[in-house]
């Protein structure tokens, strides 16, 4: 498979998580809130696509541990190889799962 | 007629901070010792601030080096691009560590901010599962 169709991939399941996944959406907001107030000049709206955006990203960090710990294992210096990709895409497809639901009831 | 009082301002506070140097009367009770009072919500709260403000002035440096990295060239002897380098490159050689290889430096770097907010997340989790957190009110 085309390596960027990996990352399309990889980054689809990203964002549905981010916006489709009210618990830790919330979970975000409420955290960005306490922890970076100045960051967005208190903007809630501006707040609700950062926590959004930390959610999207943490999916795709949570999702590449495996895929890390696996190059690491077969010993890959320079690139990720496609088996590692895989691992990658299935491990946040997975994450996005609870999103799911809520994603599909959207109908984009 | 009744005359109306002047804007409140710093002029009261450093008349009496200068009567205190030159005269010897006593601070008001509000100002004295601000600074090492115990009940400084602050000072008293320093075993969580501190590990809190490291890992936002990481979370903020490396942020910033994202952004000079798009002036700068990575080989720079820009003194502000060697310290932003210095201070963060030992946090993401950790996360390089679980992060595939196929992500490039920058988004390295960004992934780090990230990594740094969760961080922060899970400190204040931890301080308040030790009951080590400021009690509201």
């Amino acid at each position: 498979m085309e390596r960027n169709l990996y990352f399309v991939g990889i980054a689809a399941f990203g964002v549905i998580n981010g916006l489709f996944n009210q618990l830790w959406v919330l979970f975000a907001l409420i955290h960005v809130q306490i922890l970076a107030p100045a960051l967005l000049f208190g903007s809630v709206g501006l707040t609700l696509m950062f926590s959004s955006l930390m959610v999207s990203t943490a999916t795709i960090i949570l999702g590449g541990i495996p895929a890390a710990l696996y190059e690491r294992s077969i010993g890959a210096t320079s690139d990720s190889t496609d088996t590692s990709l895989w691992i990658w895409l299935a491990g946040t497809g997975l994450l996005a799962l609870p999103a799911a639901g809520n994603f599909l009831e959207f109908k984009l | 007629m009744t005359r109306e009082r002047g804007p409140t301002g710093p002029a009261p506070l450093l008349a009496c901070r200068w009567s205190h140097a030159v005269i010897g009367c006593r601070p008001h009770k509000s100002e004295a010792n601000v600074a090492v009072d115990p009940s400084n919500p602050f000072l008293s709260n320093l075993h969580y601030h501190l590990p809190n403000f490291v890992l936002a002035a990481l979370m903020y440096t490396l942020l910033g080096r994202v952004l000079l990295s798009l002036v700068v060239d990575p080989a720079s002897k820009n003194y502000i691009w060697r310290f932003f380098c210095r201070i963060t490159d030992p946090f993401v050689a950790v996360i390089a560590v679980v992060t595939p290889k196929a992500v490039p430096p920058i988004v390295l770097w960004l992934l780090g901010v990230v990594w740094l907010f969760w961080l922060r997340v899970g400190l204040l989790y931890l301080f308040l599962l030790l009951g080590l957190m400021p009690k509201a009110g």
